[in-house]
């Protein structure tokens, strides 16, 4: 019979090897879910949910036990996600490039029809600056100012990439959906 | 910020769910048994640090003791004092017990630390003048010309405070020259063969002038001072071979992970035998022995500084508890036979002929036991080895001699002290090559050794001082 998540805590912070896995199973699916949601390649997302569990494992004895053992593991995948983003080549030239395109900032609020797994890949073809800020804005739930000072930027620039990158998704949304509702009625 | 649009998108994320590959489990157990086994060094390397820090304050230590204005010693300071009192000129010479460091110094009383070669005691004969010598080892009392200073030979460091032989001398003790003189006992004239010819000179006939005063001929001599430096240094140019033999502790650290889902090293935690399949940790027993042999030839480089090379046979092993699973196929491999559901026994091993390269800094090398730093590293060869592998998915268990990699190459980081001929090394080994290479794992060796250095003409030594 499964343990209860306190008691593998516990035994985590023996560092029991089998209580361990036995987290590692529980919250997985979840992280990868996150991870992916960072990375443009499932291979990436696993790296980071790698390098996230040894953290967690590794920094178990931080956890107080005053929260969510879940949310806690989710901010070290977060953060876990970032410094990937920032130590790659491929990801970290992206961020560092600078706006250059103006645009017309979209306030729909358009219904999803989309399955999740669309969504999330809808999310994923976002420019990496744009993915990164739209994930940890809308889904994180994460504010601003927060976020500006997360990537050591200022929040106009936070307010300007977010801004963007919920108008291209929109717009995407909506393409999207059409072709489906093209399919359809085909 | 959030709106209707936000609300939507987390709501549908929350539940967004992959399926990691089989493979990243492994990758997480092996980077936390890599951070486990790295615990091992770090706690050693800080331990050897502390010691080596230890060493290095108790070095500053006797240094700084031993220095004064005048960049003489500290044995000087009961000389300063006559030399406030009575302005002597006399020359201090400080000589290690193989006469390898001189040390001169200017306008105090003259003192000699050596190490005689027989038994016998030795008289050495003061000069024709009185001096204030409340500060001497020897004695409280005022020394005189007819105080004649008994130092058993086999602890002989004259302490003795020689007297203003520029001034005050004893014609007959001083050579014609009239520089600043010591009779210094040396274990031979020949010793000072190496010695820099500019810097201190041995003089036959002083020798003899010496003898009268019951100092044996060809044990002593009296050394000129010619140039009246601060300090004057040389050292023993002669290397020596040394038998090596010694023991210690290894560590082997896996960088990936040993066992498979097959195995497990652990006992079944409910004291039952068998097996059961889900009770599986990766957690190894990986210490050990280690017992070395060899040769090792010292070639002193400067004075402070020798170089060691040599051949040694190393043996390392150390023993694994394994349990394969239960439903694992039972089998045999490379002599060993494994049985499914059970723990299982196995010895790894390594023989290896290995060539130490090492540079040896003595810190205190004018002291009767110097105490000296290690480092360098060693190269070798595994002549026969055997280490447990892993298992593949499929249970089959790898408990080879053909994975072994036959190139080793370590560092090495130590210290050691030189007692009586002896010298004592305990040193840290971390090896750069894996000892095992395969795509289950690679082993790497940490070893903590306890060397006894033993020069070959020892026991001939011995037996000739007996």
């Amino acid at each position: 019979m499964a343990k209860a998540v306190n008691e593998l805590i516990i035994d985590c912070l023996e560092g029991k090897r089998m209580a361990q896995k036995e987290l590692y199973q529980l919250y997985a699916p979840k992280m990868l879910g996150i991870c992916y949601r960072y990375t443009k390649t499932l291979e990436d997302a696993e790296d980071v949910l790698q390098e996230g569990f040894v953290k967690t494992f590794n920094n178990i004895k931080q956890y107080k036990g005053n929260g969510d053992f879940g949310a806690w593991i989710r901010t070290i995948m977060v953060n876990t996600a970032i410094d990937y983003l920032n130590k790659h080549k491929k990801y970290k030239k992206e961020l560092q490039l600078a706006e250059t395109a103006l645009y017309v900032a979209s306030n729909e609020t358009p219904e999803i029809y989309l399955d999740t797994k669309d969504l999330v890949d809808l999310i994923r073809k976002l420019p990496i600056i744009y993915q990164l800020v739209f994930n940890l804005i809308a889904v994180e739930g994460y504010s601003q100012p927060d976020v500006a000072e997360l990537m050591n930027t200022n929040i106009n620039t936070i307010r300007s990439r977010y801004s963007r990158a919920r108008t291209i998704l929109i717009e995407e949304i909506k393409k999207q959906e059409e072709v489906q509702l093209n399919y359809y009625a085909k | 910020m959030q709106n209707k649009f936000e609300d939507e998108i987390q709501k549908q994320l929350d539940d967004f769910t992959l399926t990691p590959s089989n493979k990243i489990w492994g990758k997480i157990e092996a980077n936390l048994d890599s951070n486990e086994h790295r615990k091992f060094p770090i706690w050693w390397f800080s331990v050897a640090g502390t010691i080596i820090l230890g060493a290095g304050f108790w070095y500053y230590n006797t240094l700084s003791n031993t220095k004064n204005a005048d960049n003489t010693v500290k044995i000087t300071n009961k000389a300063m004092r006559i030399n406030q009192n009575n302005k002597p000129t006399n020359t201090i010479i400080i000589a290690t017990e193989e006469h390898t460091t001189y040390k001169l110094i200017k306008n105090v009383g003259a003192t000699l630390i050596a190490k005689p070669t027989s038994n016998n005691k030795r008289v050495f004969s003061q000069p024709n003048k009185t001096a204030s010598t409340n500060n001497s080892p020897n004695t409280s009392n005022k020394l005189n010309a007819a105080t004649k200073i008994n130092s058993p030979i086999d602890d002989f460091k004259i302490k003795s405070i020689k007297e203003d032989y520029t001034a005050n001398s004893n014609p007959s003790l001083l050579n014609p020259s009239k520089q600043n003189a010591i009779v210094a006992k040396i274990q031979s004239v020949n010793k000072y063969e190496d010695l820099p010819k500019d810097s201190i000179q041995t003089n036959e006939s002083s020798t003899s002038v010496a003898s009268k005063d019951s100092i044996f001929k060809k044990e002593a001599v009296v050394i000129n001072i010619k140039h009246k430096e601060d300090s004057i240094t040389a050292y023993n140019k002669k290397g020596k071979f040394m038998i090596t033999i010694g023991s210690g502790l290894i560590n082997i650290l896996s960088k990936s992970p040993v066992y498979s889902d097959a195995l497990s090293s652990a006992a079944d935690p409910n004291n039952n035998p068998a097996m059961s399949t889900n009770e599986r940790t990766t957690s190894s027993p990986t210490k050990g022995f280690s017992i070395k042999a060899g040769l090792v030839y010292q070639q002193p480089l400067a004075l402070k500084w020798q170089l060691l090379v040599g051949l040694n046979y190393l043996y390392i092993q150390n023993t694994q508890s394994v349990g394969l699973r239960k439903d694992s196929i039972n089998l045999s491999d490379d002599g060993h036979y494994f049985e499914a559901g059970y723990q299982s026994n196995l010895i790894n091993y390594a023989h290896i002929v290995q060539a130490p390269l090492q540079l040896k800094y003595l810190l205190n090398s004018h002291s009767k036991h110097p105490f000296y730093l290690l480092f360098g590293g060693n190269v070798g060869y595994q002549l026969n080895s055997k280490w447990l592998v892993g298992a593949n998915s499929n249970t089959i268990l790898y408990y080879k001699k053909t994975l072994a990699t036959n190139f080793v190459a370590s560092t090495m980081l130590g210290f050691g002290i030189a007692i009586n001929d002896l010298s004592i090394d305990i040193t840290g080994h971390q090896s750069i090559t894996p000892l095992q290479n395969s795509n289950y794992s690679k082993k790497y060796l940490q070893q903590l050794s306890l060397d006894v250095n033993i020069p070959l003409n020892f026991f001939s030594f011995n037996k000739q001082k007996k």
